[in-house]
């Protein structure tokens, strides 16, 4: 086994306390990157640090002309977002998972919001209807009572799997307030439409207000920039469900 | 033996390290555009039932009207014209700046169909194609 550290690196000692972390790392129809970019986005929120780690692939992003690290941080005030631009193996979603959880305890995370999917077969229909739904689960009772307020229903049944999944197991072991929002959508395709479901609801959490507008405006060029990441995505996925149960029920 | 124990390590150190490279670089370019053609192919998934095989392929910025789809019992082809041309990054570790203006595709499908009795349908770029399978399974006897 190659030994492996994960570090946080934040440019700057950080002046952030108690935030309000979101996770966004692609998975199932992109929803938590394609949300995690377009809050970045919206809220002009300045980038503050990466992940660093062996297992991250051997990527560099170029922004305008700027080389970035795939895994970055960004944040201001009591609003950090922790986006990645590749999907995680793995090995390194589990280092991930563990990493950020510790690190939002040490920072007295209010509450770490993972935005993820739930491959939704009829969301054909949905799209016709209008917004899709967006399921919830939480690490406790007290964040569970919310879930009618902010528009999202219980997830009852079924499996989570990948970094959202230890994500959550890590933050219920260390006692860190975690919500993951799971909104329906194509698993197969970049879904900017179940982002948009998704960040509506975290407007409701969080002391944000993000207008989901540009996001259904732009919606056909974020499905088409995104379809490489969504190939890779799909690929790595494929290797995590190796390692997960069959869902009952 | 701890010669043994030590070259399993580094084919296990190799082998990951292969795999991380592979990740990075995998090159997805020939299965998502076809760049002779300056077409894009889309993404699509392919669903299996009982009594119908189901067709989903993503289209984004397409009207129905400019889509176009021909079928045999066992192969699916469609192009689909954009309503406005993209520019898109193309490649792996070297990439390069594309205009592409339509989708092409032509998806080998895992069972036969009739191709006469589908039934399509698009909402919001999403396509649905239904085929009847060809073959109900027919009814054996044991001796």
């Amino acid at each position: 086994m190659i030994e492996t550290k994960l570090e946080i690196k934040e440019y700057e000692p950080s002046k952030i306390s108690k935030p309000n972390i979101i996770v966004g790392v692609p998975e199932a129809g992109l929803v938590g990157t394609i949300s995690a970019s377009y809050l970045i986005q919206q809220l002009k929120l300045p980038e503050t640090g990466y992940i660093d780690s062996e297992l991250v692939p051997p990527v560099v992003v170029v922004h305008d002309s700027k080389p970035k690290r795939p895994i970055r941080i960004f944040g201001r005030d009591d609003v950090v977002i922790i986006a990645s631009e590749v999907p995680l193996n793995p090995r390194l979603s589990l280092e991930f998972a563990a990493e950020v959880v510790r690190w939002a305890k040490t920072r007295n995370s209010k509450i770490l919001v993972g935005i993820t999917s739930v491959p939704f077969e009829g969301r054909l229909e949905s799209v016709e209807e209008g917004k899709p739904n967006v399921l919830a689960l939480a690490s406790e009772s007290r964040i569970e009572d919310m879930f009618k307020e902010i528009g999202a229903s219980p997830f009852e049944e079924g499996v989570l799997v990948g970094t959202y999944a230890k994500l959550l197991q890590h933050c219920i072991d260390l006692g860190q307030p975690n919500l993951t929002l799971l909104a329906e959508a194509y698993p197969q395709f970049p879904d900017p439409g179940a982002a948009a479901a998704a960040i509506e609801v975290l407007n409701k959490v969080l002391p944000i207000q993000v207008d989901v507008g540009n996001l259904i405006k732009q919606a056909d060029e974020v499905r088409l920039r995104m379809r490489q990441l969504m190939a890779r995505t799909q690929e790595n996925l494929k290797r995590m469900a190796e390692t997960a149960p069959s869902v009952y029920g | 033996m701890w010669e043994d124990d030590e070259s399993d390590l580094f084919d296990e150190i190799e082998r990951e390290v292969e795999e991380i490279f592979e990740e990075a670089y995998s090159s997805s370019v020939n299965w998502l555009f076809d760049l002779e053609n300056k077409s894009v192919k889309p993404l699509f998934r392919v669903d299996v039932g009982d009594n119908e095989l189901l067709v989903t392929i993503d289209l984004p910025g397409v009207d129905k009207k400019d889509i176009s789809l021909s079928a045999t019992q066992d192969a699916l082809s469609i192009e689909a014209k954009m309503k406005t041309p993209i520019s898109l990054m193309v490649g792996g570790s070297v990439q390069e700046l594309v205009e592409f203006e339509k989708y092409t595709r032509k998806i080998k499908l895992p069972v036969k169909i009739e191709p006469d009795k589908a039934r399509a349908r698009v909402v919001r770029g999403i396509l649905a194609i239904r085929f009847p399978l060809a073959h109900k399974g027919a009814r054996l006897t044991i001796e």
